[in-house]
């Protein structure tokens, strides 16, 4: 009994720091767009960005000109990577900041 | 920072784009639509259906952007006395962008048929003569094409617009419309918020040799909200306009 539940302990821990460190992986990117000016322009930089299957919580905030979101745990999105796929749909990439929550 | 969409594709999307291009134009020979609030390309793999109605001129075009750079589709229009169906290919040639403003070259090239009194006006009355003479052209049928090139810049509270098209029958220019556009904001919209603007265009129709100009100036208000896009107005001549746009999303 006693051996169960330090096992069903030990699990819980193994599989919370494998969640923890899956979400620490998550990285949160604000892009600099120049040349959004409308909501279709939004649209067509979400629609890309979703697509890649690499992303989530897209937000583009058309004031402060950033293109924001997170990276799915354990997937990777790199500059350059990034800069493509703006530029592809028809925008300019100025900066990309990456933090880790 | 002002760019052009051809120096900054990679050599492998070059040959796609050369390959549209190289095919598309010459089988498309064309016209651009009578759709003033038409959108010569949308986003990429985005596709957009776009209406028209203004007196007793009535439109609908559907166009597929398979690149941002580049849009083909098919608009079909009719007058009182004229009807045409057309294959549409337009390509978004330059696109400076700014941090605040947004602005694009277009070109675009269309050809099909047409029906009935082509070079007809389209705006006001005719008299009883020239009505008899379009009607006796109604049954006909012509091979139509036409070019037409636009320029636009845009910021989020101000907007203007210029194209001038050019249409042919059996080869031969027929008509020569120029619309400018002017738009302003009274708020500037979210990407997710409803954005209204007020807008007032300046169409003139002229014969091929620019004579029998005639000018039309319509006050509209459009809204667009996510992927739909509504216009309404009327011009001075008292011919009621609307005009929708409906992306993909």
């Amino acid at each position: 009994m006693k051996s169960s539940l330090r096992g069903y302990i030990a699990s819980t821990f193994i599989l919370g720091g494998i969640l923890l460190s899956s979400i620490a992986l998550a990285d949160q990117i604000k892009v600099n767009v120049n040349g959004m000016v409308c909501g279709f322009c939004a649209q067509g930089i979400k629609k890309k960005l979703e697509k890649t299957g690499l992303v989530d919580k897209i937000k583009v905030d058309l004031e402060s000109k950033i293109v924001s979101f997170s990276t799915l745990p354990g997937k990777e999105f790199n500059d350059e990577a990034i800069t493509k796929l703006i530029t592809d749909a028809g925008y300019t990439v100025v900066k990309i900041t990456k933090e880790k929550p | 920072m002002p760019r052009s969409p051809r120096k900054k594709c990679t050599e492998a999307s070059q040959w796609p784009r050369a390959l549209a291009l190289a095919v598309a134009w010459p089988v498309l020979t064309l016209i651009s639509s009578q759709a003033a609030s038409a959108h010569p390309v949308v986003f990429e793999q985005g596709t957009a259906i776009m209406g028209h109605h203004q007196g007793d001129m009535a439109g609908l075009e559907i166009i597929h952007s398979p690149r941002w750079w580049c849009g083909l589709g098919i608009v079909g229009e009719r007058t009182k006395n004229s009807s045409v169906l057309l294959a549409r290919a337009n390509a978004l040639v330059w696109r400076g962008n700014f941090p605040d403003l947004q602005s694009n070259l277009y070109i675009g090239l269309a050809g099909g048929m047409g029906w009935g009194a082509l070079d007809g006006h389209t705006h006001g009355d005719q008299s009883t003569q020239r009505n008899l003479a379009l009607a006796k052209e109604r049954s006909r049928h012509s091979r139509v094409q036409g070019w037409s090139v636009e320029a636009d810049a845009e910021d989020r509270q101000y907007y203007g617009k210029a194209r001038f098209k050019q249409m042919f029958k059996n080869e031969q220019a027929f008509s020569n419309q120029t619309v400018t556009r002017l738009g302003y904001a009274p708020y500037k919209a979210q990407a997710d918020e409803p954005a209204l603007w007020a807008m007032v265009e300046w169409s003139v129709q002229s014969d091929s040799k620019f004579n029998n100009q005639e000018h039309e100036i319509t006050p509209l208000v459009r809204y667009f909200y996510r992927n739909m896009l509504f216009e309404v107005g009327s011009s001075l001549n008292g011919r009621l306009a609307f005009n929708y746009m409906i992306h993909s999303y």
